[in-house]
């Protein structure tokens, strides 16, 4: 029952009651009712690893080959039960291939008891020696380090991002030389604030170096904003989309760690 | 050279780059970033084969393969280590609630046009409910 642009709330109301009743009730034609619980056997499957990575299917990949794999029962996957000697030759097979790691790893021992003591005390002083300790990189603690470290985690992408616009019709444009100046501006605003901040002065002096390339950057990108839109050109056919806009954006993405109130 | 293979190189190039950069960060051990990587080759995958189904000259064809063929090459060679986690949960990465490689792809998103066919997507995603189920789904229509 097509009740699609039905603008009559009475209908509409005796539509969705009859719909609940459990004797068939006539309307406009139709007889409705509520059968209750569904009479026949359910549908259900196991559908636990038929398809290994979900979260990687995309939905142009699901076509008529896709779905049957999927339809396909997973004791299939064996293959057809072997006959008689192709049985014993599998096992033969499987036999050999222990017997022969069997054969290794009584190699391994002989050659272990065979060992002199002293080669062997050498190796037990050997491993006993301290290692050297891998240094673990310094994760940064407080709310400041922690808010230009994201800030300069995400410059370095919109840098790249940049770089890759050069090359591109967004050097002629004037949204990208926009996107370069307000990037400047902002770090700018972002190396003011760390010389505000109480940072350790060698932390400080790193973090500035860091943001010393990436100002030397922006300085070698496009700035002049007096050149034309490269889609009123005609040259940019996106939509209303701009990659550039889009790419200083990234910056966004980090909420993690808010301006400290000092700084 | 056809708007539609145009556009979807001029994104894939910025893209590849982005994640290029974060391929030297602590994203280099993230799943954020493997999961990326994938999306982004199958992502190149897809519009390899919308070339072969695309009326569009040979030589241009040519060219196009070309630049998707090196976009897979980088793509591929995006540094990425053995066994990736969250660095999130790891307690590494505390942009949170965002995703650097993944905000990375939705770059792409910056492209709407040419617009893509999505009533031919959920038509098959219909087809696909009805051949599980066994029962007639109507096709939604998208506006």
């Amino acid at each position: 029952m097509d009740l699609t642009g039905e603008m009559n709330p009475e209908i509409i109301a005796k539509a969705v009651w009859s719909c609940y009743q459990e004797k068939p009730t006539p309307l406009q034609g139709f007889t409705l009712y509520d059968p209750g619980s569904f009479a026949e056997t359910g549908f259900s499957c196991c559908l636990t690893w038929r398809v290994k990575h979900p979260e990687e299917i995309e939905g142009w990949e699901i076509d008529e080959k896709f779905i049957r794999k999927i339809e396909e029962p997973l004791e299939k996957k064996g293959g057809e039960p072997m006959k008689g000697s192709e049985k014993i030759l599998s096992l033969t097979k499987r036999l050999l291939k222990v017997t022969e790691e069997l054969a290794e790893i009584a190699r391994l021992c002989i050659e272990g008891l065979e060992i002199p003591e002293e080669a062997l005390r050498e190796k037990r002083l050997e491993e006993e020696k301290p290692k050297p300790t891998i240094p673990i990189k310094e994760e940064p603690l407080t709310e400041e380090e922690l808010y230009f470290t994201n800030q300069l985690r995400g410059y370095k992408g919109v840098l790249a991002a940049f770089k890759a616009l050069d090359g591109d019709i967004c050097h002629d444009g004037c949204s990208f030389p926009a996107a370069v100046i307000s990037a400047q501006k902002r770090l700018k605003n972002l190396k003011a604030s760390l010389d505000k901040s109480s940072l350790p002065v060698k932390k400080k002096e790193k973090l500035r170096r860091e943001m010393d390339g990436f100002e030397g950057v922006l300085q070698g990108l496009p700035q002049d904003t007096s050149q034309p839109c490269q889609k009123t050109v005609g040259n940019c056919t996106i939509g209303s989309g701009c990659f550039a806009n889009a790419s200083l954006d990234l910056l966004k993405l980090i909420t993690g760690s808010a301006s400290p109130s000092n700084v | 050279m056809d708007p539609y293979f145009k556009n979807q190189l001029r994104g894939y190039n910025v893209v590849l780059a982005v994640l290029g950069a974060f391929s030297q960060d602590i994203c280099q051990n993230c799943i954020g970033l493997s999961g990326a990587k994938t999306k982004f080759i199958k992502g190149l995958k897809k519009l390899r084969m919308d070339l072969e189904k695309a009326s569009v000259p040979r030589m241009e064809k040519e060219s196009i393969l070309i630049s998707v063929e090196s976009f897979f090459k980088a793509a591929e060679g995006l540094k990425l280590a053995e066994e990736v986690n969250c660095q999130k949960t790891a307690g590494r990465c505390k942009i949170e609630p965002g995703c650097f490689p993944l905000g990375a792809l939705e770059l792409m998103n910056q492209i709407t046009e040419p617009t893509i066919p999505t009533e031919k997507e959920v038509r098959e995603m219909a087809k696909l409910i009805c051949v599980v189920c066994g029962t007639e789904e109507p096709v939604p229509v998208v506006h």
